[in-house]
């Protein structure tokens, strides 16, 4: 599989982005999550909306951030083969220890009319450069 | 891909805690997108986080799932809070340790450390700290039909777990 | 019967939840080890005897009291603490966390949400000598979301309505009881619904 967790950019804005993750059942990993009952794994969501949150950091220069923390995120309704999840992530703030902060969601797209609700992720997460070692303990935390 | 996040469950105290740990090998397909060459940025194999989540969620999953011997669907309602401090190459191994904090009919919340095991050096670093929640799925959940069986549980866990010595559960 | 599943156990007992060496993440165990005192902040006004003057005291004489363990919170720490509990289970920002925010609406509380607050609730303020357990249907009344004698046509009964107002005392349901739409059960809490909660479970 390759690792592309959006598939186009919806908006682009300099401190958001939207943009869409098509699922189909032609991805292989939905054999095993769930077999039987296909669904979008939660943390692809997540890397979806860490994927569009690099769009919009590699755009600000900040190239190569990866997925530091995520924090308060819930789920709601899964997304099906042929459905799509939007992601929204929008910037929060820049941390002192040259993390970024931002807020996302992911929206599943139906194809067919649907009364069930369509949150299908909200949280925070922050973006961070590649780091090989921990932090020292003694720096402050963010 | 398989999803398949673990590899190995090292220790098991039911109802408690499970340990279990994650080669990361370039023999993985996307790691080479993780990252390609990208300008004048050289490919850097790097475990995605997002991964290391899902190792995380499989592990704390599994011992979630034993203590009702695995007749509930249990599935990842809430990451309460992640963080993952230091990041995973090839040639390095994860290991999830994870302990129940809190369980009741409704759920269960679970709380994890991650650390890094470096060969050449062979020392263990801790490298993250991973909360999460876990609610079961009902039969009829969001307007869908589930299927009965728990898929949620399926054959390449079993494999895992009787590897493990755990071969006597249904 | 029941499958067994055999514990597998290698080498010495388990020991705290760690790698070796780590750095920055030593794991605390499930409940936080509170100390044997706790401080609270005092204004001179609620000391007993005399209040001194300012001038003729230490700084820090009548500003830090230390009371035994056990000692009841105050309403004001106990807000501060739920309000700490909200932001970290919601991750919203301090400033929206008001007496009066309801959870769901103003908040964006969902379901796990609920079952979250209750553990972090439970876990903020248990001691060692006085455990802080929620039973189930005791602060949310989760059996009513999936009792269905308890819903007619969608709306609550008034049997079901009784017994919340009985078992509830924390919560307002003076608007709730004029259209009692079981879809906007969970609307009816606010931040006060559960400082309430906890003032009256730690008073009992």
């Amino acid at each position: 599989m390759h690792f592309r967790l959006i598939d186009t950019v919806l908006e682009r804005e300099p401190n958001r982005v939207v943009a869409l993750k098509n699922v189909s059942s032609a991805e292989e990993y939905l054999q095993d999550h769930f077999p039987g009952f296909p669904v979008l794994p939660g943390v692809f969501m997540v890397e979806a909306m860490a994927q569009a949150a690099r769009e919009v950091l590699e755009a600000q220069g900040k190239r190569r951030y990866v997925l530091g923390s995520v924090r308060a995120l819930r789920y709601g309704s899964f997304v099906r083969p042929g459905e799509a999840l939007r992601v929204e992530v929008t910037v929060e703030k820049e941390l002192p220890d040259g993390s970024v902060s931002f807020r996302g969601t992911g929206t599943v797209v139906r194809r067919l009319p649907s009364n069930v609700p369509d949150s299908a992720v909200a949280g925070r997460f922050t973006m961070r450069p590649i780091r090989r070692d921990p932090p020292p303990v003694s720096s402050s935390a963010s | 891909m398989r999803w398949m996040w673990i590899d190995a469950i090292i220790a098991f105290e039911p109802k408690a805690r499970m340990v279990a740990v994650k080669n990361v090998s370039l023999a993985e397909e996307h790691l080479h997108d993780h990252f390609p060459v990208e300008g004048d940025l050289p490919a850097q194999a790097l475990m995605p986080n997002s991964l290391i989540l899902e190792g995380m969620a499989q592990t704390a999953g599994i011992l979630v799932g034993s203590v009702n011997d695995f007749r509930e669907k249990v599935v990842l309602a809430k990451v309460q809070n992640a963080t993952i401090e230091a990041d995973v190459g090839p040639g390095e191994t994860i290991r999830y340790d994870a302990r129940i904090e809190r369980m009741d009919a409704l759920g269960a919340s679970t709380v994890g450390v991650v650390s890094r095991f470096d060969h050449q050096t062979a020392t263990w670093v801790d490298i993250g700290r991973i909360e999460l929640m876990f609610s079961h799925l009902d039969q009829n959940m969001q307007g869908m039909d589930l299927p009965k069986e728990n898929f949620v549980f399926g054959e390449n866990f079993r494999t895992i777990l009787r590897a493990a010595g755990f071969d006597r559960f249904r | 019967m029941m499958p067994v599943i055999e514990p597998v156990y290698m080498g010495p007992p388990l020991g705290p939840l760690s790698g070796n060496g780590g750095r920055g993440h030593a794991a605390e165990p499930a409940f936080s080890a509170y100390s044997a005192t706790s401080v609270a902040l005092l204004a001179p006004q609620d000391l007993p005897g005399e209040t001194p003057a300012l001038g003729n005291c230490e700084p820090f004489h009548w500003r830090y009291l230390r009371m035994p363990a056990g000692t009841m919170k105050s309403r004001d720490e106990i807000i501060s603490d739920v309000q700490v509990v909200l932001e970290d289970a919601l991750g919203v920002d301090a400033g929206k966390v008001t007496l009066d925010a309801t959870l769901t609406g103003d908040l964006g509380a969902e379901s796990i949400d609920f079952l979250d607050i209750v553990f972090r609730l439970e876990k903020k303020f248990s001691t060692p000598d006085r455990p802080f357990k929620i039973q189930q249907g005791e602060l949310f009344p989760e059996n009513l979301m999936t009792d269905p004698s308890l819903v007619n046509n969608g709306r609550v009964t008034a049997k079901a309505l009784a017994m919340l107002k009985e078992r509830m005392p924390h919560v307002d349901l003076s608007t709730f009881e004029g259209n009692p739409d079981v879809s906007k059960l969970s609307e009816i809490f606010t931040v006060k619904s559960l400082v309430d909660f906890v003032e009256r479970k730690l008073k009992a």
